[in-house]
C-alpha cells in the first residue's frame, strides 16, 4: 500500500485570526439566530398592541368606559403586569406587550444559556474547545459574549420595528422611548440567560440547569403577579427581575433607572458564572454523588422506564400547572367582580377571547377562568410539545436502540411513550380544574366543581391534537419533530395573540389550534369539537406509529 | 443450559441485502450464511459498510433490496421474535447517564427477556466492573463492559458484536476473549465485527472482508491463505539468481545485498527449481498473517483503482 509522505512547513499553514474568540463566535451564531427572530415577532407584536388600542377604544369616551375598570382588575394585573395609565396608548402597550413579551424572552434566555453552557459541555463538544487557546474561564465568558449578541441581535430588531411603528402618525412613540422600550423587552432575555449560565456552573446536566433556572423564572412571575395583585404586597414587585422590567414604564414616564437592578444582576451571574468555570470539565458546585444503591422499581418494562425517566419533568410541570391555576383561581371572585361591574369591560373580554364575545351574558368570574383556561391550554401544549421532543431526542441519540434490539417492539415502545403523555395532559387538565376550583371556592367565587373539571378536560383537546401532530411528524420526518410541535405552539399563541386584538383574515385563525376549542367554563365546553381534536390526534398518532414502525431509525 | 440452534442449522442469512442511503451506497448485494455454533469475524475498513450490516440484520434499518433472516425468521418482518434469540454489543453505547451500572443491567435485562443471573454475576467480576457507580461517571471502557456483561449474559443463540473491545484495556480484551471462547464452547453463534485484526484471528472460524459495500472475501483463514501470496525470505553465499519475477506466480521480489525477499501465489516448486541452483544459505517461508491479508486485499483494490484512473 502507497503511503505519502506529508512535509508542514510554517509558513504552508493557515492561520486564523483571534481563535480565542472561537466559542463566542460558535454561541454567538445561533444566538444571534433566534434572538433576531424572536426580535421580529416582538416588533410585530407591538404593532399588533398600537393598533389593537386604536380597534378597542377608539374614542376618549370608549377608553374610560371599557379600559378604566380594567385599572382596578387585580386578575388582570396578575396576568400581565401592573394595569396603570393603561387608558393610554402608552400605558396599554406597556402593560400588553411588555407582559407577554418579556416571558418569552425570558424563557429563550434561559434556554439558550443552558444549551450554550452545560448543553455542550455534556455533550462533549467543550472538551474539545478546552483543548484549543482557551482556559475555563475565558471559554464561559465566550459563550456569555455570544449569548449576548443573541439579545443584542433581539434588541436592535425590536427596538428597530418599535421605532418604526412609533414614527407613525397616530401612534407618536419618540426615539428614546422606543429605545427603551425594547430594553424592557430583551431585559427579561439578558437576565435569565444569566440566570441560565450561573445555573449551568451550579447543576451537573441540563435538565436540571434548565430546571432551576425555570424555578427561579416562576418564583420571579410569582413574586411580580401577587405584588401587582395584591394592594398590601406591591413591594413584592421590587423582590422579583420581572417586576424590575415593569417600573421602566418606557412609554408611560420612564423610569431607566430601574435598568441599574437589571444591569445589576445580569453583571453579578457573569461575574459569577466565569468564577465558577474553573473547575474540573464536567462537574459542578452541586454535583451528584457517582455511587448510589441500586433501585430496581421501574425498570421492569418500556412503560414504566419511561415514567421512571421522566416523572421529574412531568412533576414539574404538573406542579406548574397546579400553582397557576391556584394563583388565578384565588383572584377569580374579584377579578370577575370588576367584569361584571363593566359591560364595556365585557365586550372588551369578548374580543380578547374571540370565541366568547357571543356568550357575553356569562357571569364576569366565568369569564376571567375562561381566559386563564386558555393560558392552560398553551401551558399543556408546551408539555407535549417538551415531551415529544424527549421521545424524538431518545431516538437521536441512541437509547431507543438498546431497547428495540431487545424484545421491545418499536409499536410497544410508542405507544407507552405516547400513552403517558396522553395520560399526563388529561391529568394536568383534570388537576387544573380541580386546583382553579379549590381556589376560587376558597373565596366563595361561586364556581361549581362540576364546570371546572370539565373546564380543564376541555382545556386538553388541544394537546391531544398537537400530540397527534408530533406523533405524525415523528412518523414521517424525525428529525424535525421538535421544530413542529414548537412552531405548531408559537404559531397558536401568536394569532391567539394578533386574532385577540385585530382582524385577522379566518382562514389563518383556523390553522391556530387554540381557536376552535369552547372557552370553558366562559361557555360551555364543545364537545363536538374536542371530539374532533381527540379523533384527528388519534388518525395522525396512527398514521405516524404505523411509519414509525417501518421507517428506519434516524440518529442526530 | 444450551438453547442454541442445531450445529449445522442456518444462525444467519443474507441474501442480496442491500442498503442505499441516497445515492450513497451502505451495502450492496450482500450474500452471506452463518451456520449455527461458528464464529464469524466481520472486517472491513471505516464506512465499508459493517455497521449498516448489522444495523440491518437487528431491523434498525430497512433494506433497499435483498433480505436477511436470522434462525430462519425474516430479520424485517419478526424483529422482536428475532431479538429474543439475539443479544447486541454497539460499538458505541449511548446509555442513561443517571442510572447506576447495576440498574443498567437489570434493565436491558428485563428488556431482552431473559438473562442468566449467575453467570452474569460471574462476568462482572471477569470484567472487574463495579456495579454501584452511576453511567455518568464510568469511562469509555466501563461503558463498554455494561454493554458486554449484558448481551453475554442473556446466552442468546446469536451474539452480534460490533466492534466490541474499543476502549477495552489488555485484561478486558483478553476477559472479552474468554467469553467469547466460552460462549462457542456453548453453541452459541457470534457475529464479530472488529479492526482488531489480531482478536478476529484467534476467535474466529471463518472471516468475511468487506469492502466499499461488497463482500470481498469469505472464507476460513487457511482457504484465505491458499488463495494468498506466501512470503519467501532466502540468503546465498553471492548474489540471488536474476529475473526472478519472470517465474510463474513471483512478485514482489526485493532483493537486498545477498538476501531476497519475494511473494509466491500458487505452486513453489518454480520458484525452488530457479533458486536451488544459487545454492541457498537459509530458506523461509511463511504464510500471510491476517492483517497481511487484509492489506493485501485492499491494496489490489487501491492498485485496481490507480490503473482504472490511470488508464
Amino acid at each position: 500500500m502507497a503511503s505519502t509522505a506529508v512535509t508542514g512547513t510554517a509558513a504552508g499553514r493557515t492561520r486564523y485570526r483571534l481563535p480565542q474568540l472561537t466559542i463566542a463566535w460558535f454561541t454567538g451564531r445561533r444566538a444571534a439566530r433566534t434572538g433576531a427572530l424572536w426580535g421580529l415577532v416582538f416588533g410585530i407584536y407591538v404593532y399588533d398592541n398600537a393598533f389593537a388600542f386604536h380597534t378597542i377604544a377608539p374614542t376618549a369616551a370608549r377608553r374610560d368606559s371599557l379600559l378604566d375598570p380594567m385599572a382596578r382588575n387585580p386578575g388582570l394585573k396578575a396576568l400581565l403586569g401592573d394595569t396603570r395609565q393603561i387608558t393610554t396608548l402608552g400605558g396599554f402597550t406597556d402593560w400588553r406587550a411588555i407582559g407577554v413579551t418579556v416571558l418569552v424572552a425570558s424563557v429563550w434566555g434561559l434556554m439558550a444559556a443552558t444549551k450554550a453552557l452545560r448543553g455542550e459541555e455534556a455533550a462533549g463538544r467543550w472538551e474539545l474547545f478546552l483543548t484549543g487557546l482557551t482556559t475555563p474561564r475565558r471559554a464561559a465568558a465566550n459563550a456569555l459574549t455570544g449569548l449576548g449578541s443573541g439579545v443584542l441581535a433581539m434588541y436592535v430588531l425590536t427596538a428597530l420595528l418599535t421605532a418604526l411603528v412609533g414614527a407613525r402618525a397616530d401612534i407618536g412613540f419618540s426615539l428614546g422611548q422606543s429605545l427603551l422600550f425594547a430594553a424592557a423587552v430583551v431585559a427579561g432575555a439578558a437576565m435569565f440567560a444569566a440566570v441560565g449560565a450561573v445555573a449551568s456552573e451550579l447543576m451537573p446536566t441540563r435538565a436540571r440547569a434548565a430546571g432551576l433556572s425555570a424555578a427561579v423564572f416562576g418564583a420571579a412571575f410569582m413574586l411580580r403577579a401577587l405584588g401587582d395583585a395584591s394592594a398590601t404586597a406591591h413591594w413584592l414587585v421590587y423582590l422579583s427581575p420581572l417586576g424590575w422590567v415593569e417600573q421602566l414604564r418606557p412609554l408611560t414616564g420612564a423610569q431607566p433607572l430601574w435598568l441599574l437592578p437589571i444591569l445589576g444582576l445580569v453583571t453579578a451571574c457573569a461575574a459569577a458564572t466565569v468564577l465558577l468555570a474553573d473547575r474540573d470539565l464536567g462537574d459542578s458546585l452541586l454535583a451528584d454523588k457517582d455511587t448510589a444503591r441500586p433501585r430496581m422499581a421501574l425498570l421492569d418494562s418500556p412503560l414504566s422506564f419511561a415514567l421512571r425517566m421522566s416523572w421529574p419533568a412531568i412533576a414539574v410541570w404538573l406542579t406548574a400547572t397546579v400553582v397557576a391555576a391556584v394563583l388565578y383561581g384565588s383572584l377569580a371572585k374579584s377579578t370577575g367582580q370588576a367584569f361584571a361591574a363593566s359591560s364595556a369591560l365585557r365586550k372588551f373580554t369578548g374580543q380578547l377571547t374571540h370565541v366568547a364575545q357571543r356568550q357575553l351574558q356569562l357571569a364576569g368570574t366565568r369569564v376571567f377562568a375562561g381566559i386563564i383556561f386558555l393560558i392552560l391550554m398553551t401551558l399543556i401544549m408546551a408539555y407535549v410539545a417538551s415531551a415529544l421532543g424527549k421521545v424524538r431526542e431518545d431516538e437521536a441519540e441512541g437509547y431507543l436502540d438498546n431497547l428495540v434490539v431487545r424484545s421491545v417492539s418499536r409499536r410497544r415502545w410508542l405507544c407507552g411513550r405516547a400513552g403517558l403523555i396522553f395520560a399526563v395532559l388529561v391529568v394536568a387538565g383534570v388537576l387544573a380544574g380541580m386546583a382553579f376550583w379549590a381556589a376560587a371556592a376558597s373565596q366563595h367565587a361561586g364556581l361549581g366543581v362540576h364546570k371546572l373539571l370539565l373546564a380543564g378536560i376541555n382545556s386538553s383537546a388541544p394537546a391531544a391534537l398537537l400530540l397527534g401532530i408530533g406523533l405524525l411528524a415523528l412518523g414521517f420526518i424525525p428529525r424535525l419533530t421538535t421544530l413542529v410541535c414548537w412552531g405548531i405552539l408559537a404559531w397558536a399563541f401568536l394569532l391567539d395573540m394578533l386574532g385577540s386584538a385585530v382582524k385577522v383574515n379566518h382562514w389563518l385563525m383556523d390553522s391556530s389550534l387554540l381557536y376552535h376549542p369552547a372557552l370553558a367554563p366562559a361557555v360551555n365546553p364543545n364537545w363536538r369539537i374536542a371530539g374532533t381534536y381527540l379523533a384527528l390526534g388519534c388518525a395522525a398518532a396512527l398514521l405516524g406509529g404505523w411509519r414509525f414502525t417501518r421507517r428506519d431509525l434516524q440518529s442526530s | 443450559m444450551n438453547t442454541c440452534g442445531r450445529t449445522g442449522q442456518v444462525a444467519l442469512r443474507a441474501e442480496e441485502l442491500t442498503k442505499h442511503y441516497g445515492a450513497i451506497v451502505g451495502l450492496e448485494g450482500l450474500n452471506m450464511t452463518v451456520t449455527a455454533g461458528e464464529v464469524l469475524g466481520y472486517l472491513g475498513p471505516n464506512g465499508a459498510g459493517k455497521t449498516t450490516t448489522i444495523r440491518l440484520l437487528l431491523g434498525l434499518i430497512r433494506p433497499t433490496a435483498g433480505r436477511a433472516e436470522i434462525f430462519g425468521m425474516d430479520v424485517t418482518d419478526e424483529k422482536v421474535a428475532v431479538h429474543a434469540r439475539v443479544a447486541y454489543v454497539p460499538g458505541e453505547a449511548t446509555l442513561w447517564p443517571s442510572l447506576t451500572g447495576a440498574e443498567t443491567l437489570h434493565l436491558l435485562a428485563r428488556m431482552h427477556g431473559q438473562t442468566d443471573v449467575a453467570y452474569r454475576d460471574l462476568l462482572v467480576k471477569r470484567f472487574d466492573f463495579d456495579t454501584t457507580r452511576k453511567v455518568r461517571a464510568y469511562s469509555k471502557g466501563n461503558r463498554q463492559k455494561i454493554n458486554l456483561i449484558a448481551a453475554l449474559a442473556t446466552r442468546a443463540d446469536l451474539l452480534i458484536l460490533d466492534e466490541p473491545t474499543a476502549g477495552l484495556d489488555p485484561l478486558m480484551q483478553q476477559a472479552f476473549r474468554e467469553s467469547v471462547l466460552e460462549a462457542k464452547g456453548n453453541g452459541q453463534t457470534v457475529f464479530l465485527s472488529s479492526h482488531v485484526l489480531s482478536e478476529a484471528e484467534a476467535l474466529c472460524d471463518r472471516i468475511a472482508i468487506l469492502r466499499e459495500g461488497t463482500l470481498a472475501e469469505i472464507g476460513t483463514l487457511a482457504q484465505m491463505r491458499h488463495l494468498s501470496a506466501v512470503t519467501v525470505e532466502a540468503s546465498f553465499p553471492n548474489s540471488p539468481p536474476p529475473a526472478l519475477d519472470k517465474v510463474p506466480g513471483v512478485s514482489a521480489v526485493q532483493v537486498t545485498g545477498h538476501h531476497l525477499t519475494c511473494q509466491v501465489r500458487g505452486p513453489i516448486d518454480g520458484l525452488l527449481a530457479v533458486l536451488a541452483p544459487a545454492r541457498p544459505e537459509t530458506l523461509f517461508s511463511r504464510e500471510p498473517s491476517l492483517e497481511e491479508l487484509f492489506l493485501s486485499i485492499y491494496g489490489e483494490q487501491e492498485h485496481a483503482n490507480h490503473g482504472a484512473h490511470g488508464g
